[in-house]
Order: structure tokens, then sequence, then C-alpha cells
């Protein structure tokens, strides 16, 4: 044995004996152990059911093992950086754990993901996944690290009052930009009291603004596009940009939006969908797939006859062109930890949370879509709401955010971008200039590339 | 034995106790400062290819840092914090309430002290939701306002700074109070009786003989809240967040968004670094003041 082999040895006994003194012998019962982290919010009592009933499962099946919840309490950006801390060290990562799958590849990068492509070829569910969801879990080194749980879409919620009012059909699609901003001018002339529509921009809101707002209009322009994902650079100077920021100063300065102020406040969201929706203040709003969810029963804000009053469509690209609607969507996914003792075991579990019940369930509970063909034909999960098979059928007009580990700092700087236009502190043309040096200052000038 | 070694001895006696405690200093504090200076070199981060493999980058954190137009206003809002709420804020307000403390009934004083050491003593977690229950939108001051017909549901939109100076001097006034209160105490009357049957009133006792007497205790208050207002951070997440846009984004907090935010660990830890900085800074000046003052 060379020197470096005895030095590693004498390394590796002297870390084992501190690892079985710190952990008083534990090491054998980590073993038969899963640790599962996911993102415990407020009201989590109908997932936390959705876990225990996993977890029962779980464990009957697998004698001596032990499904271990470890919930992380905390808002959606501070899950990210929790979940990123615990899966840098061996110690605190869990086994599997819940992760936005836009987070996959810059995981994948870091190091903190397995590969399960073998463990998959044994799973004979794999083969109820949708193609392009099975792609959701896969990195640029063209291996699987994630199973999706569920996907989302984007569209347009309308009141079908406000709408009929205006002269407005109550199963109104528009089919261009345009359309939309006629809609909101009618609804002005007819309704003055009345918001015309609201599509969230700025900065308060965060992401949501940029993914439901900004980029529902980007990605709707023709070959719009913040990130090239051939030469792998980030988009400057490109018409589509100023154009998505010339339609969001069009409907706020024209008064068919919110005023800066209702924009601008971070509660925007619950206002519009707990109180503006419901109390017919707002005609139209660019919304997720699961914003009924809070009016049917047991929801936040429940509202019984919300169906005579509220209308749902797809959102249009630009001009009307092909394929004719646009939406963003994303996700969540389960993953295997790269440090995981026992991946046969995590998988094992992961399988349970993902059998045809548990995966239907999961889709019913958080109101996310589909992603099997099994569940999208479950009838609990068709009969939860009205809408969802609508929605369910605008996951192929989607789009996804660039999975990139600089997507976050450029989101922000979008979100800048369209808060001044709003505001109309700034030109869209100033708005843009800006967005381009700073996108450049952040992500450095190799990473961009002037649209053509 | 001649002087040298026993002077050695002498030192080795002296040191060998505090080993150990110096020991831990070098582990857990001297480590992660040095650990810091380090990182604030790398572009390490928390996702990506650069957390398992950061590289070397030389000064490039601090000079993009130094370079951004953020950078200048989070340092300005920092010692803004720093003057306002600390210096004149919990400084003065402390000084006047141990003052008034002195000529007041003693059951009023109680209470008084009371109601303020109870904004010190709660959890600080909790007297920030206290006041986020206060000031945000759907808040007390929102419900108020409405009474009283203004417009109060985006204060922390509005002027967010403002607040979390309110804020910090509501939870800190009670250290200052205690410091000032037992400094007075420390004053001889006979002092005061001499200075009043010379004359003085009491605008002049106070500058002229109380003031003087305390300028110690002055000082160590001073660097004290001066250390602890530039580490806030809890004030400002729970409250603003560090928003509306970076309009209340101090050191700290800007360190945090960066670091964990936006996963840049290395950049996070360059602002960290400068807010050591800024904090020796103030403390070598307050140490130069005090030392001054004793050679009087």
């Amino acid at each position: 044995m060379n020197k470096l082999g005895k030095i590693s040895v004498m390394l590796l006994a002297a870390t084992t004996s501190v690892g079985i003194l710190s952990s008083c012998g534990s090491s054998e019962s980590d073993k038969k152990t899963v640790k599962f982290a996911y993102q415990a919010t407020g009201d989590t009592s109908a997932i936390s059911k959705w876990m225990k009933d996993v977890k029962t499962q779980f464990e009957a099946e697998n004698k001596g093992a032990t499904l271990k919840l470890e919930p992380i309490k905390s808002n959606g950006d501070d899950y990210g950086s929790k979940l990123a801390l615990m899966s840098k060290s061996e110690k605190t990562a869990p086994d599997l754990m819940i992760l936005d799958t836009e987070m996959i590849r810059p995981y994948v990068a870091a190091g903190y993901l397995k590969p399960i492509d073998d463990q998959l070829k044994g799973w004979k569910d794999w083969s109820q996944y949708f193609d392009s969801s099975k792609n959701a879990g896969k990195a640029d080194d063209g291996k699987i690290y994630a199973v999706p749980l569920g996907t989302d879409t984007r569209g347009i919620w309308y009141n079908k009052d406000i709408l009929k009012k205006a002269g407005l059909s109550d199963d109104w699609q528009p089919k261009s930009w345009d359309e939309v901003i006629d809609a909101a001018t009618k609804i002005k002339k007819t309704q003055p009291d009345v918001i015309p529509m609201n599509l969230y921009a700025g900065r308060p809101l965060g992401e949501v603004s940029v993914m439901q707002g900004f980029d529902m209009l980007l990605y709707g322009t023709k070959g719009g596009t913040l990130y090239n994902t051939k030469t792998q650079k980030w988009v400057t100077g490109s018409k589509q940009f100023k154009d998505s920021l010339q339609f969001i100063k069009d409907i706020y300065s024209k008064g068919l939006a919110p005023t800066p102020q209702q924009a601008l406040d971070p509660q925007l969201g619950d206002k519009v969908g707990q109180q503006w929706m419901p109390q017919s203040k707002l005609g139209m709003s660019i919304e997720g797939n699961w914003l009924a969810s809070s009016w049917m029963p047991g929801g936040d804000s429940e509202w019984t006859d919300w169906q005579k009053h509220i209308g749902w469509c797809g959102f249009p690209t630009q001009n009307g062109q092909k394929p004719g609607l646009i939406s963003m969507s994303g996700g969540w996914g389960l993953a295997l930890s790269s440090h995981t003792q026992n991946p046969d075991l995590a998988f094992k579990a992961l399988k349970v949370f993902q059998n045809e019940k548990h995966a239907a369930a999961y889709d019913t509970i958080s109101g996310s879509i589909a992603v099997r063909k099994d569940v999208e034909q479950d009838k609990k999960y068709l009969g939860s709401n009205p809408t969802i098979k609508f929605f369910t059928d605008l996951a192929k007009y989607s789009q996804y955010r660039p999975a990139n580990s600089q997507y976050k700092e450029v989101s922000d700087q979008v979100a800048i971008a369209t808060e001044s236009v709003l505001t109309g502190q700034k030109s869209v043309k100033d708005a843009a200039a800006e967005y381009d040096s700073a996108i450049t200052k952040t992500v450095g000038a190799d990473h961009t590339e002037a649209a053509k | 034995m001649n002087s040298s070694t026993r002077k050695k001895l002498i030192n080795a006696e002296h040191y060998t106790p505090i080993l150990p405690a110096a020991a831990m200093m070098v582990l857990f504090l001297l480590g992660p400062i040095i650990w810091s200076l380090y990182a604030s070199l790398t572009d390490y981060s928390m996702v990506g290819s650069t957390a398992v493999n950061p590289h070397f980058v030389g000064l490039k954190n601090y000079v993009a840092l130094f370079t951004d137009p953020v950078f200048p206003k989070s340092l300005w809002l920092t010692i803004l914090l720093i003057l306002a709420s600390a210096l004149i804020g919990q400084n003065i307000l402390g000084m006047v309430l141990a003052l008034l403390s002195q000529k007041a009934p003693r059951r009023l004083t109680k209470v008084v002290d009371s109601i303020v050491v109870l904004a010190w003593v709660i959890p600080d977690i909790v007297g920030c939701y206290c006041a986020y229950a206060l000031f945000a939108g759907g808040g007390t001051l929102d419900a108020l306002g409405k009474v009283v017909g203004a417009d109060w549901s985006a204060l922390l939109y509005y002027h967010p700074m403002t607040i979390v100076i309110i804020v910090n001097v509501w939870r800190g006034t009670a250290f200052s109070m205690l410091i000032y209160q037992a400094a007075l105490n420390d004053i001889s009357k006979d002092v005061i009786e001499a200075a009043e049957i010379d004359g003085a009133n009491a605008w002049q006792s106070f500058f002229r003989i109380k003031l003087p007497i305390m300028r110690h205790s002055i000082l160590t208050n001073l660097m004290l809240i001066t250390l602890q207002t530039l580490s806030v951070f809890s004030i400002i997440i729970v409250l603003t967040g560090g928003g509306p846009g970076t309009n209340s984004s101090t050191l700290p907090v800007l360190a945090y968004l960066e670091a964990f935010n936006f996963s840049k660990l290395g950049y996070g830890t360059a602002i960290s670094v400068i807010l050591v900085v800024v904090g020796a800074l103030f403390s070598v000046l307050y140490i130069k003041l005090l030392r001054t003052n004793d050679e009087d």
C-alpha cells in the first residue's frame, strides 16, 4: 500500500470513528431510513395526509424501513436555498426530495442528484408518463434525475358578467394581443368602475409576475425567448422583448390595468382571487390553472356559484400566429440525492409516492396538471374541478423557462424592467437597454448574444 | 535562573489559563472570518458547477460590488439606519427616559421601564411580527387609517426605511435606557448638590456635570448599539424583505439575498467582508474617542 493509500485509510478510520461516536451507532438504522425533504407552506393538511398515506404503505411494504418526513417550513425562494444547503453535505442531505424541476440542471451541475435511469428501466409505471414530462427530469448529460409530480399551465380567467356588459360573448377566446386590448378597452368604456384586466408585472411578486406576466407575452411572440438553448446564451436587444414591454406599458398607461400602487402590492395575487374576481371588480386576469381551487368547498374563499360568473380561455400569441395559444409551465419533481446511502430503498419510496393512486391524489390536492396517462383519465382527478380538462389540454402549448442557475438573476432583471415601464418611470427603449446591460453584467458578456 | 527565563516562565503562567479560550476564539471566530476572506475571492455558489469546483477569481467580486449601483445605496441605507435609529433614536430617547425616570414618581418609573424593556426582552422574531402586524396592509394602522380617512395600506411600500428605523428604535431603546440609568445612579449626589448650590440650572447641571461624568458609559453604549444595529437583519427581512426593489436592502440583507436567493455565495461573502470593515471603522472611531477622553 502506498503512502497516500495509508493516509486515506487512516483518515477514513478516523472519520468513521468520529461518525460512530457522534451518531451513537445510529448508522445501522440510517440504512433503513429514507429521509424525505419537502416544502411545508401554510395550509398543508391535505398534503400531509397524502404523505402519511405514502409513509404507511411504504413502511408496510418494506419491513423495518422508515420513511422520515422532513418538512422544510419556508416560502418558495427560501425552500430552494435551504434544500441546496442541505444537499451540500452528506450529513444533512435528504435521501429523497421534492424540487422545482427548473432547478434540476443547476443541482446536477453541483453534483447534488443521482441519475435514476437504471432504476426507471425496472419500473413499469414509467411508461405512463408523457414524453414531454419525462424530459422535465432530464439534464444536459441526457440522464434522468427526477420523476415529475405534476405540472401547471396558464391562461386567462375572466368575469362573464363584465364581458357580457361590454358586448363580448361569454365563451370568449381572443386570437391576438390586439383582441385582448380591444376587449379591455370595451370594458373600460362600458364599466368605468371595473379594472379591465390584470397582467402581473413588477418586482414585489417576484417570479410570479415574470412567469405569469412577462414570459406569457415574450414566449408568445414569434421566436421570442430569454435564452437561446442552442448556443446556451442569454438574448439581448430583441424586438420581441421590447414588444412585450410595450404591451405592459400600453395596458398600464391607458388605464386598462390596476393602478401602479395596486399592481405593486405584494398581496395582489390574493386580492385578485379572493376579492376582485368574486366581487366583480376585475374583468380578466392572466392566472395559473389553480386559481379556482380557493373557491372550491374547503378553499380559502369558498364561492359556490363561481362557475356561473367565471370563464376561462387560453392566452393568444402576439398576432395569432401558430400555434395560436401560449402557456408557461413549471412543476415539481421527486429526485434522489447523490449522497443517499441506500438508493434502492429511496427509489422504492419514490415508487410508492408515484404509484397511480398517490400520483392522482397529489395532482388533485395540489391543483396540478397530470403528467401521466393514467392520472389524466382518473375520474377523481377530472372531477375535482371543471376547469381541469381545459388546463390539462393547454399543456400542449406550454413553454418552459430556461433551466439554468443564472435564470433567477435574469428573472429579477426582467421584473425590474416591467416595473419601470408599468410605473411610467422609463420608456420601453430605456428599460430594455437597461435590462441588456444589467444581464450582461450579471451573467458575463460571454454568456449573452445580441438578437438577430 | 536569569531574568529573561524567569520572564518567560511568568509569561507562560500568565498565558496558559487563557489558552483554551483563545483556541475557541481562533476556531469559532477567526476561522470563519479567514474562510470568509478566502471565499470572497472565489466564485463559490450554492448550485451549478461552481458549487463543487469554485475558482479563485481574485478581486472580481469586489470590483463587481463597487461598480454595482446598488452597493452605494445599500451602504448609505446601512449608515442611515445606524445614524437615525441607533445614534439619534435609541441613544437620545434612552437618555431622556433615564433622566425622566430620576425625577418621576417611582411607580410611574416602574411602569414605563417595564413597557420599554418589554420591547427589548421579547424574542426577536416575535417583536418583528408584532411590528409587521402593526404596519402591514390589513394591519392595525391600516384599520385605524380607515377610521380617520387616511390610506395607510401601503406604508411598508412607500416608507420602508422610516418604518425599519422606528421599529429598531422601539426594539433597542431599552438597552440605552438601562445603561444610562445605571450611569446616572453612579453619579455622586454631592457633585450635583454642589453644582446646584453654585447656581447651576438643570441644563447646566446636565451638560456640564452629568454628561462629562457619564462619557465612558455613553461611548460604550454607542459602540454596542452601533454594532447591534449594523447587524439588524430580522426586522428588515420580516417587514420588507429588503424591498420594494432594494429600497431597504442594508448590507446584511443584500449579502443574504445575493448569497442565498441568487446563490452567489462568493459575492455575498464579499459583501459581508465589507460589513466587517464598516463595523471595524466605527469601532476604531469610538475607541479613539474613548482614548482622548482618558488623557484629559
